[in-house]
């Protein structure tokens, strides 16, 4: 118990939850012999052990301050909600580490686990389905404090009496059952359930999404309300930007499994680096009818995450993906070919001639000729009703040349920035300072 | 003919009929969709947004019943009552009112088409995409099957389905949540109808998605010159999309006005702390001003104005004398609040109610 | 309410009907209660009374059976041995069941595995088959019919608790009492199980039924409760000989265990209304 911390003593400047290189994949199969393939081909024994994998977290590292708000969105299925619950250690992590107040959470064993949840607190999204509905909120806001042992039972009954006070209910509600409450006051529950064992840490899994607009504002007040009383430090998940950007002080965005930028709310609202964050920021309609039309949109949708792309997970949506370095062409020349490629993939114009699908999609011939040359190629396989030979020829030669494609791009600070806490994951802004351009 | 709203709903009421009491889901509501135009439906859930919605295409299950009110659409009466009840005590139909087999032949599907919020829910998952969507269009446009399967995969391309013939065969599980939206779009529009009817169909979906969907939405309508009366709560779609809006609050409207009006001058209370009350993606807000309680439940409304045991700017006459939806500003902005002059209620001399009131359930601790 | 009631009365019954029996029947229509002991009175042949199939008379007013033993007295004993042996046995098992379910649905993996396969073990094998084995093996009579009886009966009710579990286990209260640092058998207790216990309720009530029906035919074949014991599945397996010349002494145990079987598959079905939330809104 004792060798877990190296130094007791904590010193001031370490941070309350460090995260490193969490990971979580799961066996996508079930059963005993769920992940075994049946394929005879006659030669080998037909049954071939296949376990598939959905890689939902994958390497993700961050830091909590004590006392500070992090905000992480992300789209659905991004592994956000996986996060959280890998973090909680309510599922188990496929690899790395949860530091939390310098103790390793996923070393601990089942019972130190169970008694170190006193500090750590969750609340969910579903606000129906959070709360048991054959007890009393009495006893639910009671249960956590008997399970760490915490007072006796008129003790725990006054404070959960206090804790419906300070989250805005009355003390009354003690004696009543779930159903008789409305989705923000169920949510005003679980905080009180949550904040019952006094917890130095809460994880809000997109606490407010169920919700009618003015009760999710009575309750982002009341969090920030709360986290001023008892001193909380909060990872506040969600996927509405405009929450997070009102409720965080830093901010990190996931996709697919992964961190793509992480730093202080206001810069990275101000100051998008990478081009997932810029597509999300600017997709949102924001609620002022003259700023009409200034949306710009991600095509697409999010890959699956059994197969992530290779290299940088964004690069089959990124509009920013980078020219393979052995061609010379220019911007908007490769916005073009990117244009045709995207239209190949998705067969959405009709194959006439070559030369006619060349003057829809390209202004002029290119400047490199191996590129004319590959263009020219893949047309001729569209107009020869050979689509997927036209998408694959185009993915080897253009897509998967481009050095997203090749590397992942690690989460470096940007240089040039005051902060270093100010991370992005994406080859434009490489470590080594320079975005990488060719011409 | 094109001076009259292509959809004009007048003093619609409908009802659902309940062991515990009457609930009031829409009571009295009015709005118009003019040609060409996007209506937005705003309000918070239990507003009765989609109870409306379902009226205008007698869609009500058992317990509920349309018990009174008119919508007209495109010169058909879809609803009509008579002003005076009928021997029984019951609503007595006019007789220009469609019945139900014309409701489904010559409305549904064919001049009003409905997409869901979500679309799982509306694709049948034992049939293919395609052949959903080519019955419906064989069905309703008298297409022989081929030609029916020719428009039905020009549908899909125009609304954005990667490989429309390759995927013409594919079941609705296939499809991506954005896809399957994209689908129900294909199906509304497979018909041509001049109205579309949306129940918050991007509220499933993630922004980037929305976003895409939105778009779609933009262009399609500009082709097809179809109308659209979108209901959402989400006022960064309003804005996005909506020419004008109706703010619903428990079964009635209380404000219409064209989107920039109601942004930059609400006439409501309501509105007012609605717009309030959303964080922005665009700017920080330093401090959120919610409304305080929840929305009463219909079965059993306040009294008088039915927001004013939540308004910052009830008086006591809000208790008494219930407001209807009236014109407000010279621009033609609709509200109903008495605090109005058009309403001549005595509001300025009446006395304010917001310092005696309890902070409902707490909602804003000290 | 009135289902509550009824299994009440029934249970009430079940354990108290012996000392209704020796002082009410017997001594009304049997013999003097002074020559035999309490409770043995309806197992034994009456001394010196002529058999009088069928036709009912004041004295036995459902004949007599082929030893010239009341009917009426016989049934009425007999539905001490068949209510017991269904209440008891189901009991046994619905709890034994439970606790198997709640605590496969509940983990999973491969604690999920053996109890899964092991419970399909026992339900790949017919009952009747797998009762007389027990009762091969561990001797005749009442008590080892009650345990053989659990012993069917737990894997029912372990598959149906545990698909139950399946679905409750995934609600966010679990997870958040999980969060909570709840222990997992309190979580269990007291979350799990009184959530998922509606339909176990149910099937129990309709299992009652069933098992009357089971241990009847266990008797019927010989394995059941042993005479004199009186049980209505021996009764019709007596009464076979003599089913020509008195039909009625195979009527009545018969109609008492239909009737039976019937009044719990009705309390169960009016138990599955009452839980049924789409009847109850």
């Amino acid at each position: 118990m004792t060798d877990v911390s190296s130094h007791p003593e904590e010193s001031e400047e370490d941070p309350l939850v460090r995260v490193s290189g969490l990971t979580k994949h799961f066996d996508n199969s079930s059963g005993l012999l769920g992940s075994y393939e049946f394929a005879p081909d006659g030669l080998s024994f037909p049954f071939t052990h296949n376990p598939e994998t959905v890689r939902a977290v994958d390497g993700v590292s961050f830091e909590i301050e004590q006392g500070e708000t992090l905000g992480l969105v992300g789209e659905s299925g991004c592994g956000k909600s996986t996060l959280a619950r890998v973090l909680l250690q309510l599922l188990s992590p496929t690899d790395g580490d949860i530091h939390f107040q310098g103790e390793n959470l996923a070393e601990l064993s089942n019972e130190a686990l169970r008694q170190r949840r006193e500090d750590i607190q969750m609340i969910f999204q579903d606000p129906q389905s959070s709360l048991d509905p054959r007890m009393k909120i009495g006893a639910i806001i009671e249960e956590p404090m008997e399970a760490h042992g915490l007072r006796d039972a008129t003790g725990r009954e006054q404070r959960a009496k206090e804790l419906l006070e300070s989250v805005g209910l009355e003390p009354q509600y003690y004696d009543r059952y779930p159903h008789e409450f409305s989705g923000g006051q169920r949510q005003r529950i679980n905080l009180a359930r949550a904040l019952s064992v006094d917890p130095d840490f809460v994880v809000l899994d997109e606490p407010t999404s169920a919700l009618d607009v003015s009760i999710q504002a009575q309750i982002l007040n009341t969090l920030q309300d709360l986290q001023t009383e008892f001193g909380l430090t909060y990872l506040f998940i969600s996927h509405d930007l405009s929450v997070i950007r009102h409720i965080s002080d830093r901010v990190a965005v996931m996709y697919l499994g992964e961190l793509v930028e992480v730093g202080d709310v206001d810069r990275l609202f101000e100051d998008p680096r990478h081009p997932y964050t810029q597509a999300l920021l600017s997709s949102i309609p924001v609620p002022d009818p003259r700023s009409r039309g200034e949306r710009s949109v991600l095509h697409g949708d999010v890959p699956s995450p059994i197969n992530p792309p290779s290299g940088c997970r964004f690069r089959t949506r990124c509009p920013a993906l980078i020219v393979p370095a052995e061609y010379d062409i220019s911007d908007s020349e490769w916005a073009d070919v990117r244009e045709l490629i995207r239209a190949v993939d998705r067969r959405s114009f009709d194959a006439d001639s070559v030369s006619h699908i060349q003057e829809q999609f390209l202004d002029g011939r290119l400047t490199d000729t191996r590129c004319q040359e590959v263009v020219t190629e893949a047309i001729e396989h569209t107009v020869a009703d050979e689509w997927e030979r036209a998408t694959e020829l185009l993915q080897t030669e253009f897509a998967e040349k481009s050095v997203c494609a090749e590397t992942a791009p690690s989460l470096d600070s940007i240089t040039g920035e005051p902060t270093t806490d100010r991370r992005v994951a994406c080859h434009l802004h490489g470590s080594e300072g320079e975005p990488i351009q060719h011409e | 003919m094109s001076d009259t709203p292509l959809l004009k709903v007048e003093n619609l009421k409908t009802q659902f009929f309940t062991e515990a009491g009457t609930v009031r889901a829409v009571d009295g509501v009015s709005f118009t969709v003019e040609r060409g135009e996007i209506v937005g439906l705003v309000g918070e859930s239990g507003a009765g947004k989609s109870v409306a919605v379902r009226s205008i295409l007698r869609l009500i299950d058992s317990p509920g019943h349309i018990v009174g009110g008119e919508i007209t659409f495109d010169g058909k009466t879809v609803v009509g009552f008579e002003d005076e009840p009928g021997t029984d005590g019951e609503p007595t139909r006019r007789e220009e009112m469609l019945t139900n087999t014309e409701m489904r032949s010559q409305i549904r599907g064919s001049e009003i088409a409905l997409i869901f919020q979500d679309p799982m829910e509306s694709l049948n998952p034992v049939f293919t995409v395609g052949g959903q969507l080519r019955e419906l269009i064989e069905l309703n446009r008298g297409l022989s099957k081929q030609a029916a399967r020719d428009r039905a995969i020009e549908i899909l391309r125009e609304v954005g389905i990667p490989q429309p013939a390759e995927r013409f065969d594919d079941y609705p599980h296939q499809f991506s949540g954005g896809m399957r939206q994209r689908v129900l779009i294909a199906m509304a529009l497979g018909c041509e109808p001049k109205l579309i009817v949306a129940d918050e169909p991007t509220t499933a979906l993630d922004v980037t998605v929305e976003g895409q969907i939105l778009d779609l939405v933009y262009d399609l309508q500009d082709k097809y010159d179809a109308s659209f009366l979108w209901v959402t709560h989400d006022m960064g779609i309003v804005a996005e999309i909506c020419d004008r809006v109706n703010v619903m609050y428990l079964g009635e409207v209380v404000e219409r006005a064209s989107v920039d009006d109601l942004f930059y001058n609400p006439q409501h209370p309501y509105t007012e702390a609605l717009l309030n009350s959303i964080p922005r993606p665009d700017q920080s807000t330093e401090d959120l001003q919610p409304l305080e309680g929840a929305m009463p439940e219909p079965i059993n409304p306040p009294s008088g104005c039915r927001f004013h045991d939540r308004c910052p700017e009830a008086r006591e006459v809000c208790q008494r004398t219930h407001p209807d939806l009236r014109t407000v500003t010279e621009a033609g902005q609709y509200a109903a609040c008495l605090k109005h002059d058009a309403f001549e209620a005595a509001y300025e001399t009446s006395r304010p109610l917001t310092d005696e009131s309890p902070a409902a359930g707490g909602d804003r601790r000290e | 309410m009135y289902i509550v009631l009824f299994i009440i009365v029934v249970a009430i019954w079940a354990f108290v009907d012996g000392v209704v029996l020796d002082y009410y029947f017997a001594e009304r229509f049997w013999y003097s209660p002074i020559t035999a002991p309490p409770g043995s009175r309806g197992l034994l042949p009456p001394v010196g009374i002529t058999n009088e199939y069928g036709t009912g008379t004041w004295a036995h007013p459902l004949g007599t059976d082929h030893r010239g033993r009341d009917i009426l007295v016989r049934l009425v004993y007999g539905s001490r041995i068949a209510i017991q042996i269904g209440i008891v046995a189901t009991g046994v098992g619905a709890t034994l069941g439970t606790i198997i379910g709640a605590v496969s649905g509940y983990y999973g993996g491969w604690i999920d595995d053996v109890l899964q396969r092991t419970v399909e073990t026992f339900y790949a094998i017919p009952f009747i088959v797998l009762m007389i084995a027990i009762m091969s093996a561990f001797g005749r009579g009442l008590w080892i019919a009650i345990v053989g009886v659990s012993v069917i009966t737990t894997p029912i009710f372990a598959r149906l608790i545990r698909s139950e579990v399946l679905s409750v286990r995934e609600e966010e209260y679990i997870e958040a009492a999980k969060a909570a640092g709840v222990r997992d058998r309190n979580i269990i207790r007291r979350h799990v199980i009184p959530n998922s216990l509606a339909p176990v309720l149910v099937q129990a009530t309709l299992q009652i039924g069933v098992n009357i029906l089971i241990v009847a035919a266990l008797s019927f074949l010989g394995f059941g409760a042993q005479p004199p014991t009186p049980s209505w599945g021996a009764m019709l397996a007596q009464s076979r000989t003599y089913m020509l010349p008195d039909p009625w002494f195979s009527v009545w145990p018969g109609l008492a265990i239909l009737v039976t079987v019937v009044g719990f598959n009705l309390v169960g079905d009016g138990l599955r209304d009452a839980f049924d939330p789409r009847l109850n809104d």
